[in-house]
């Protein structure tokens, strides 16, 4: 009796997954505990944001979902690099960003 | 300039994404202020812990060694005739299981309605179901044996981190998503005292 009750409830639980799977990203389950573990510490800290960089930082997420993943992929890269850098090469970074958008950007 | 506009600037400033002319007010604000001082030490904080994050995971060979080992035990642990024994807990869990079964199926029908984002058929969906059906066995195992890795982690966690991890995994990126998204515009890109060699 158990049996084939527990056997339907599998069925009917995998065959409601691909209704999660259809919203885009991942589920919390489908992520490894280290990015289960990043991904907490970065909601911490969004949580302390400005509602209005909270929504910002959400209509980025919409646009990058929205990338082809090579794109996405050079994006991290880029933020690696950029991350990689010691503070002198960033801070003239940043400046350049600031140069850069100043001059062209407009 | 009042303290509600610095604040609203501050972020953006500490970004790099406010024009010279307001992050120059805003500097002349926060020399003055002391509790607008505060808040952009706060902030600036807040994006140097940020900016310390890796993007990508970079997973200890020690954990995943550890995690894998305790796998194998939780299922070495089973004797044959742990058969039996999962099949009573399942008749304990079964309305609870129900129950979710009938939540899962009940937002399958209100969220279904076709996203023709990728343009696949929604039969296509076939591939998602194993890496959404094989994580939790270890998240299982693990709470069994009390032995929670990361112990800062809650097993359930807010709505809206169980509904988009990927949003607060990219976080960093998308902090600074207009410099990488022009990162080598921006590197060849000169200062002062420096020859143009690329806005021409």
């Amino acid at each position: 009796m158990t049996f084939p009750f527990g056997g339907a409830l599998l069925a009917v639980l995998l065959a409601a997954t691909p209704a999660v799977a259809q919203w885009g990203g991942r589920e919390w389950q489908q992520l490894s505990p280290d990015e289960q573990r990043r991904a907490w510490q970065n909601y911490r800290r969004y949580q302390q944001l400005p509602q209005q960089r909270q929504e910002l930082y959400q209509n980025r997420f919409q646009h990058f979902q929205n990338m082809p993943p090579q794109e996405q992929e050079r994006l991290r890269q880029n933020y690696q690099n950029y991350r990689n850098q010691d503070p002198a090469a960033r801070q003239q970074f940043n400046e350049r960003y600031r140069r850069w958008k100043q001059g062209g950007q407009r | 300039m009042r303290c509600r506009t610095a604040r609203r600037w501050i972020t953006s400033d500490l970004a790099g994404e406010l024009s010279p002319a307001r992050a120059g007010r805003l500097a002349q604000h926060v020399e003055r202020c002391e509790g607008c001082r505060r808040e952009r030490g706060a902030y600036a904080a807040l994006d140097r812990a940020l900016a310390a994050l890796p993007p990508e995971a970079e997973l200890p060979p020690r954990l995943e060694q550890d995690t894998l080992r305790r796998v194998r035990l939780a299922a070495a642990d089973e004797p044959p005739a742990a058969g039996m024994w999962r099949w009573r807990w399942l008749r304990v869990a079964a309305p609870a299981l129900a129950a979710a079964a009938v939540l899962l199926l009940a937002v399958r029908g209100t969220e279904s309605p076709v996203e023709p984002s990728h343009g696949q058929p929604p039969t296509v969906s076939g591939a998602p179901h194993r890496p959404a059906a094989i994580p939790p066995a270890p998240r299982t195992a693990r709470r069994r044996r009390g032995a929670e890795p990361v112990p800062s982690i809650p097993t359930d966690p807010p709505p809206e981190l169980a509904a988009r991890p990927d949003l607060f995994i990219n976080l960093p990126v998308l902090r600074n998503m207009e410099k990488l998204q022009h990162y080598e515009a921006i590197e060849t890109t000169t200062l002062d005292g420096q020859d143009d060699q690329s806005n021409g």
